[in-house]
């Protein structure tokens, strides 16, 4: 049986959005950096902000009613920062470059239909993914509980089976290597930055 | 293993955490990033007021719509009332004759039931009520049509 869906209106999700706490702003703003760091995108934190609030205005995208209003906006977040980063301009630009690399490096010149262009994109994310990744693990080489923490995230474990699997059971552990993972992170979405 | 899929997987375990936070482990999460708390909120509460500029823009003007219409409204009923009292018409007799002639809806006929008791500026209250539903009509208005 499909699941209706039922959204707020603009009107609601102005009146809702205007209740938000200073918390929850928060919230929205860590995750804002966190993005614009991971992707290392060209825009301020607060353009990403901007652009999602501007597209909820306009009704291109819709918050369910039974979603708090704070982890709707944070999902939206996660997807046009992402589409920030695949848009067109970005992509051209940097398949342009990455032709002229080629080219000058084989003295040849390339053509690029549509489907090759597909392709190179789609190596070229999971080859963008896995430096990103890896610069992550560089950040813990040297605490192991950490890089250990990490490889279990990234198995898509949860924190019960992470606490288990990783920490032998030791809560307290898995707590303070949480929190030593999550101020680097936090240190990172600066240094990061792309000014 | 995707390191796609990885890195999403520490997205949501980052969201995660980020949502089980309190306020002051946000304030002493925000401290590590080396960004003022204060300087980030006030940017994006901006952002968030430039994005919503044309909703509150349209909002402000469907209410001015609304605010001239029934000002309109009021200034065009007080005209008409206006030129009845300009006519000489007795307002409690043009009442009398609207009740009689079944032409008042039966709340107000039920206020104008004891009209000897009601006082002359109720009287051209319930006679301004019945101009803006249209019950009575402006002599000027009936001429034009």
């Amino acid at each position: 049986m499909s699941k209706d869906y039922s959204y707020l209106s603009v009107d609601e999700f102005h009146v809702d959005y205007k209740k938000l706490s200073s918390t929850d702003l928060t919230r929205i703003i860590k995750v804002c950096h966190y993005y614009r760091s991971k992707y290392q995108l060209s825009v301020g934190a607060e353009d990403i902000f901007q652009e999602v609030l501007s597209r909820i205005y306009a009704g291109g995208r819709n918050i369910p009613r039974e979603v708090k209003v704070v982890t709707a906006v944070i999902s939206i977040i996660k997807s046009v920062a992402y589409e920030i980063l695949k848009s067109n301009a970005n992509k051209q630009q940097q398949l342009e470059e990455d032709i002229v690399d080629i080219e000058e490096s084989l003295h040849i010149n390339l053509h690029i239909d549509n489907s090759i262009e597909q392709e190179l994109m789609a190596e070229r994310e999971e080859m963008l993914a896995d430096i990103r990744w890896q610069s992550v693990l560089d950040e813990f080489n040297t605490d192991y509980e950490v890089t250990q923490l990490l490889c279990s995230i990234a198995k898509g474990n949860k924190a019960k089976d992470i606490v288990s699997k990783v920490f032998d059971g030791n809560q307290t552990k898995y707590d303070t290597t949480r929190k030593r993972l999550m101020r680097k992170l936090a240190k990172m979405q600066n240094e990061g930055a792309v000014q | 293993m995707s390191k796609l899929k990885a890195e999403e997987n520490l997205d949501d375990f980052f969201i995660d955490q980020v949502m089980s936070m309190n306020e002051q482990e946000l304030s002493s999460d925000f401290e590590n990033t080396g960004l003022d708390l204060k300087e980030e909120i006030a940017k994006f509460q901006q952002a968030a007021d430039t994005a919503s500029l044309s909703f509150r823009k349209g909002k402000l003007k469907a209410a001015r719509t609304e605010l001239e219409k029934q000002v309109n409204q009021s200034s065009s009923n007080s005209k008409v009332l206006s030129r009845l009292k300009e006519t000489g018409s007795d307002i409690r007799m043009k009442l009398a004759q609207l009740v009689a002639g079944g032409q008042i809806p039966a709340e107000i006929t039920m206020a104008f039931r004891d009209g000897e008791e009601i006082t002359d500026e109720e009287a051209e209250g319930i006679l301004e009520d019945l101009i803006e539903l249209g019950v009575v009509k402006d002599d000027e208005q009936k001429n034009s049509k």
